[in-house]
């Protein structure tokens, strides 16, 4: 069976006056089901570009991507947007959830967007919403709940949709240490229940949470294994340098 | 993303941000109000018009016959009239001279010099109908008669003002003088007006067109009333007796043939253009809301980059996006339609009742009524422009955050 996320050979290059920036540099991996896989990096290694394009929000400059056996490295925006919609959940480091609307209807958004029925939404958001606790709190409004809530509710939203991947853009980066290992927690018991788990940071603490570690720097990929061997999270240059993003 | 649920969004957020909705709005409320109301005191004056001409009567025609000016003795001879009236039946409904013989009558020694005195034919009344071809009717008596008109026998038909001044209400059989010479009041007629006036249209006296030619000592009618049979007839009798006239006279500044449909028409054509124009002017006001939408929408479209972001990065399409930011508009433009109409509906009942008794006091003429009331159409088409404004002028905005860029609206703070 075809990987589930399928990266050959990909570059991303921004024109930045007269010289071009690499982004991405010929990166090549796949992803199968039910895997937990941390994308890490410092700033500037192209994690953000490889999460951008693994998230259909970016298209390669060359290279192909494939998600669930569909090339998608070059479809246009709204059919982007229909795969979003069905196979990605994201989970944003600013929870990114919209202030005027409810828990709840912020949860529901993927569904309005897939064409669900009014009633079949209201019942999976709920059900999305017990997943991560909180269903006591779907008639609030964001901003009365804590940031760990609030990124629980995001990932209620990201779970309402059934996609093929949770792709977590450092989850933990506006919380505590505290929420945020809670946080870590829960993605990872959502992996142990079968879900597919690519979570982006820069933080080898957290990245050690997944059970595999892809390294990035300067837009190539330069680990490419099991979390817990010691090479993953030894970084050649500046080490101990804590960069943001 | 489905219609009802962008409506309800669009409400949200106007709820969220009440003074800011309200000003956006503002624009669209002034414009929509305007025009409700241009629209509800035209269609009043038109009304108005209409009413006025109905009393006297749409198919009447002046036809004046002046002749070709003093060293003629080429006259039209009424009876040349009479027969072109008499040969189209279908076409003329009746026809009489027309001699206005100045004014002053006395009675008892009381001197009435205001009373204006016209000479007519026995045409001028129609037993059928107990109407004048004025429109008026008769209170008491008779009206003139044929034997009165070819034999100028010395009677009147006198106004209801004249009747109360001059014979304290009991004006039959009693006698007035006209040029020294006195006439029997063989009728009188009902009062044109509410409040009546010396001189004023209730203070007249009908006596038969050949006397009232001798006191002008002139010896043509140079005036002659003509009433078609309808409306639709009007512009062939107008033909045939512009026929007739250039065949007698030779002459086109010889006469000279006025049509009160004519007139009509023409004031309501320049009422037409006057109320356009207003129109175009409110237009301007919601020209002006749109732009006001456009630029709020633009602002707001600006404000909510990250929201709309989030929406895509969950799946929403270019048009869901835009759809959102559409209705959005058009809710805002629609909203202040309806305030706009409520508004206009007000004010133009008020100005109307006002404007209104303004006018019908100056008028004075009775059985006429003034009704600004705005017409479903315009109430619907003003609803329609506005929330096509809101539309039209949201395309803009909701076009520009429907093409933003995933990646670059997540980012945005």
């Amino acid at each position: 069976m075809a990987h589930l996320i399928e990266l050959n050979n990909v570059y991303k290059i921004y024109p930045m006056g007269s010289e071009e920036v690499h982004a991405l540099d010929g990166v090549s991996f796949a992803i199968d089901r039910g895997e937990f896989v941390a994308i890490v990096g410092q700033s500037g290694s192209g994690k953000s570009t490889a999460m951008n394009i693994i998230g259909c929000l970016d298209v390669p400059t060359s290279g192909t991507y494939h998600l669930g056996g569909v090339d998608v490295s070059t479809m246009e925006d709204d059919r982007q947007a229909e795969i979003r919609n069905k196979m990605l959940g994201f989970v944003f480091q600013q929870y990114n959830l919209i202030p005027k609307l409810t828990v709840r209807e912020n949860v529901e958004l993927p569904l309005l967007y897939a064409g669900v029925s009014a009633e079949e939404r209201r019942q999976r958001a709920v059900q999305a919403l017990e997943r991560v606790g909180l269903a006591d709190k779907q008639k609030n409004l964001p901003n009365q709940l804590s940031g760990g809530q609030q990124q629980r509710v995001s990932i209620a939203r990201a779970l309402a949709g059934k996609p093929s991947v949770i792709l977590a853009d450092e989850p933990t980066g506006a919380l505590d240490s505290r929420t945020g290992r809670e946080v870590l927690d829960f993605l990872q018991k959502l992996n142990a229940e079968g879900d597919t788990v690519v979570l982006i940071t820069h933080d080898n603490s957290i990245a050690r949470k997944a059970k595999r570690i892809i390294r990035l720097q300067d837009g190539r990929v330069i680990y490419d294994g099991d979390a817990a061997d010691p090479r993953a999270v030894v970084r050649s240059g500046d080490e101990g340098e804590e960069a943001g993003t | 993303m489905n219609v009802s649920q962008s409506f309800k969004l669009a409400l949200k957020s106007l709820r969220t941000s009440k003074m800011r909705a309200f000003l956006t709005m503002l624009g669209i409320v002034i414009g929509v109000a305007a025009v409700i109301v241009i629209i509800s005191l035209g269609n009043g004056l038109t009304d108005m018009v209409e009413q006025q001409v109905e009393k006297v009567g749409i198919t009447q025609m002046y036809a004046y016959a002046w002749g070709r000016g003093d060293g003629t003795t080429l006259n039209l001879d009424p009876q040349q009239m009479y027969d072109l009236i008499e040969a189209h039946p279908d076409v003329f409904d009746g026809v009489t001279p027309w001699v206005g013989a100045g004014s002053g009558v006395r009675r008892d020694g009381a001197e009435f010099e205001k009373t204006k005195i016209y000479g007519v034919s026995e045409a001028m009344y129609r037993p059928e109908t107990g109407t004048t071809l004025d429109g008026n009717t008769l209170s008491r008596g008779r009206y003139l008669q044929y034997v009165d008109v070819a034999r100028r026998q010395k009677v009147c038909v006198i106004g209801a003002w004249l009747e109360q001044e001059a014979f304290r209400g009991d004006a039959l059989g009693k006698e007035l003088t006209i040029g020294g010479v006195p006439y029997t009041v063989v009728g009188v007629l009902a009062r044109e007006r509410e409040e009546m006036t010396e001189g004023g249209s209730d203070d007249v006296v009908y006596i038969p067109y050949e006397n009232a030619l001798e006191l002008t000592g002139s010896r043509n009618v140079t005036l002659y009333q003509v009433m078609a049979v309808s409306r639709d007839t009007v512009s062939q009798g107008k033909a045939l007796i512009a026929d007739m006239m250039q065949n007698f006279y030779q002459d086109k500044d010889a006469y000279y043939i006025e049509t009160m449909l004519e007139s009509v028409n023409m004031i309501n054509a320049m009422m037409g253009v006057a109320m356009a124009v207003l129109v175009a002017i409110a237009a301007i006001s919601l020209l002006v809301g749109g732009i006001g939408i456009m630029n709020i929408m633009l602002v707001s479209v600006t404000e909510r980059t990250r929201e709309i972001g989030i929406r895509k990065s969950l799946g929403a399409k270019r048009r869901d996006i835009r759809s959102q930011f559409l209705i959005e508009a058009g809710t805002t433009s629609a909203m202040g339609g309806l305030i706009g109409i409520l508004l206009g509906c007000l004010l133009a009942t008020g100005i109307g009742s006002v404007l209104g008794g303004m006018l019908l006091e100056q008028l004075g003429t009775s059985g006429i009524t003034f009704n600004a009331t705005p017409t479903l159409g315009a109430i619907l088409v003003s609803f329609g422009v506005s929330v096509g404004i809101g539309v039209l002028f949201g395309y803009l905005p909701a076009n520009k955050a429907a093409k933003l860029n995933p990646i670059d609206a997540l980012r945005y703070e």
